[in-house]
């Protein structure tokens, strides 16, 4: 591993394609060019696991929050999780279409994954059981998300925001408030408000059991694309981009959660590679900028 | 059940019921119930396509969305709207949207946006101009939601076989953009007028499959 002002930087043999960290500060993984995923341990920058794609073509990928369970969806509709401490297949699944959007609950043992317009279907990982299926959305979900207990299923999509009880899958709320596409998702840490945030350029806070909105943030100068509630409670942070180009980063805001007041935000000097960072459970904002030849995580908060 | 109208199973069912159809002994009745309603389905339907970042509700009712002195090449696309049992849908509402010649969306705004409805037959046109590649993107695109009573509604997108992507030949290569579902979205592109007035014209029918 080697440091760099206000993180570190990870070599990696071959372009990423795109990359994950885990919560819990300890794992980060990224898919790359040579169609391997190399995994990471960030406590002294070693490879610890390689794992071979082959030829799938890669669409998205997502990781536990102890980073021992690795997504990865390829766009002829095979969907896959691995084992980091092992590196075996805990979980496959083929969907119809590919994912447009997939989450695991915070301890790792549910699996949400959302096949275009298909229905979304949500699994228990260890077992591969398909435990619910809620009604799909036309274009597909563009966000999903757990509250931290695992109660609550927040979805995104192109028009509304809707909140499922993960554990009946029945419809606990809905929000159409927005007039662009919504693109983030998260809840608060007690799961009585769920934050979503889009191409509107503003994050609104809405109750979880009603779906009203109670509190929004002033228009910012871009769209959000990946919002994440610190591990305190605390803190909001929006990952934004510009709009002209999805993979042209923008700053990193952050709010107080309660009352909305924006705090100083962060503008990587390499440029922020949008959602694939986030909070880690010890406090930090990391934000990833992937670079030709190496993955830089650093320290936003 | 359309336009308080029997479907062909429910038409079937009955006339089973009260005697009016029998079906020989070497084939169960429910088998031909169901390979007849099967044959109500003559057009398949349209494959699906990602909503995207940029879609926005409330686009204003216009054909015209190419104004005064736009750049890029003039497009015009025209289609219809049918459901699977190859129906033309009177009512379909398309909302549409796609980027400016430069790939540019307008989020702030509703350039290059829109709501249609189907006139009768099912029949929708609009102009405007053959949109940029968006930089997150592989190929230009115009993005559809389309809905009608009774059926799905359907987000999908239409793409040009003139995209220089598809190197010539979109039949061979549509996969390079992952996200296009099937070879019809990408559709040919007749040009007309003269080199002064050109305008590039497109034809995409869209199927919706029933509730």
């Amino acid at each position: 591993v080697t440091v760099i002002p206000r993180g570190i930087a990870l070599p990696a043999p071959s372009p990423i394609v795109w990359s994950v960290v885990a919560r819990r500060g300890n794992i980060a993984a990224a898919v790359c060019n040579d169609q391997q995923i190399y995994v990471w341990a960030l406590a002294d920058g070693r490879v610890v696991r390689t794992i071979d794609l082959g030829s799938r073509e890669f669409d998205m990928a997502a990781i536990s929050n102890d980073g021992e369970l690795i997504l990865v969806a390829d766009y002829a509709g095979g969907v896959t999780v691995w084992s980091c401490s092992n590196g075996g297949v805990a979980f496959e699944q083929r969907v119809r279409g590919y994912l447009t959007a997939a989450a695991f609950s915070r301890d790792g043992r549910w699996l949400a994954i959302a096949p275009g317009p298909e229905p979304l279907r949500i699994f228990d990982v260890a077992s591969n059981r398909l435990l619910h299926e809620l009604p799909g959305t036309p274009g597909g979900f563009t966000a999903l998300t757990y509250s931290r207990d695992g109660a609550l299923i927040g979805c995104a999509d192109g028009q509304s925001v809707r909140i499922y009880d993960a554990r009946t899958g029945t419809l606990v709320a809905e929000n159409n408030d927005f007039v662009l596409s919504i693109l983030a998702v998260d809840f608060t840490r007690d799961g009585k408000h769920i934050i979503a945030a889009g191409s509107d350029k503003v994050v609104a806070v809405m109750d979880s059991l009603t779906g009203k909105t109670l509190r929004r943030t002033k228009r910012l100068a871009n769209p959000v694309f990946y919002l994440d509630v610190s591990p305190a409670g605390t803190e909001l942070a929006a990952v934004t981009f510009k709009a002209n180009n999805l993979q042209s980063p923008a700053p990193v805001t952050f709010w107080n959660v309660d009352s909305l007041q924006q705090e100083p935000a962060f503008a990587s000097p390499n440029g922020v590679h949008f959602g694939l960072g986030g909070w880690t459970e010890d406090g930090h904002f990391l934000t990833v900028s992937v670079m030709p030849s190496a993955l830089h995580l650093l320290r936003a908060r | 059940m359309q336009h308080g109208l029997l479907t062909r199973r429910e038409l079937l069912d009955r006339c089973a019921s009260l005697g009016f159809l029998t079906v020989s002994v070497s084939f169960a009745l429910p088998d031909a119930v169901t390979a007849w309603a099967e044959q109500d389905h003559v057009r398949e339907a349209t494959a699906w396509d990602e909503v995207g970042p940029f879609y926005k509700r409330n686009a204003p009712h216009t054909a015209h969305l190419r104004g005064p002195g736009d750049s890029g090449l003039p497009l015009s696309v025209s289609g219809q709207v049918f459901d699977t049992r190859g129906r033309a849908l009177d009512h379909a509402t398309l909302e549409i949207w796609h980027a400016d010649h430069l790939g540019h969306y307008d989020i702030d705004g509703y350039r290059y946006r829109t709501t249609l409805r189907a006139e009768r037959s099912g029949k929708y046109s609009f102009d405007s101009v053959i949109p940029g590649h968006y930089p997150d993107r592989v190929c230009q695109h115009v993005h559809y939601r389309v809905s009608a009573p009774g059926c799905k509604t359907l987000v999908t997108q239409m793409y040009f076989a003139t995209d220089p992507v598809f190197e010539g030949d979109p039949d061979r290569n549509y996969k390079k953009d992952p996200v296009i579902q099937s070879r019809d979205l990408v559709r040919p592109v007749t040009i007309g007028g003269n080199p002064k007035t050109m305008v590039a014209s497109v034809t995409f029918e869209i199927v919706l499959e029933p509730v």
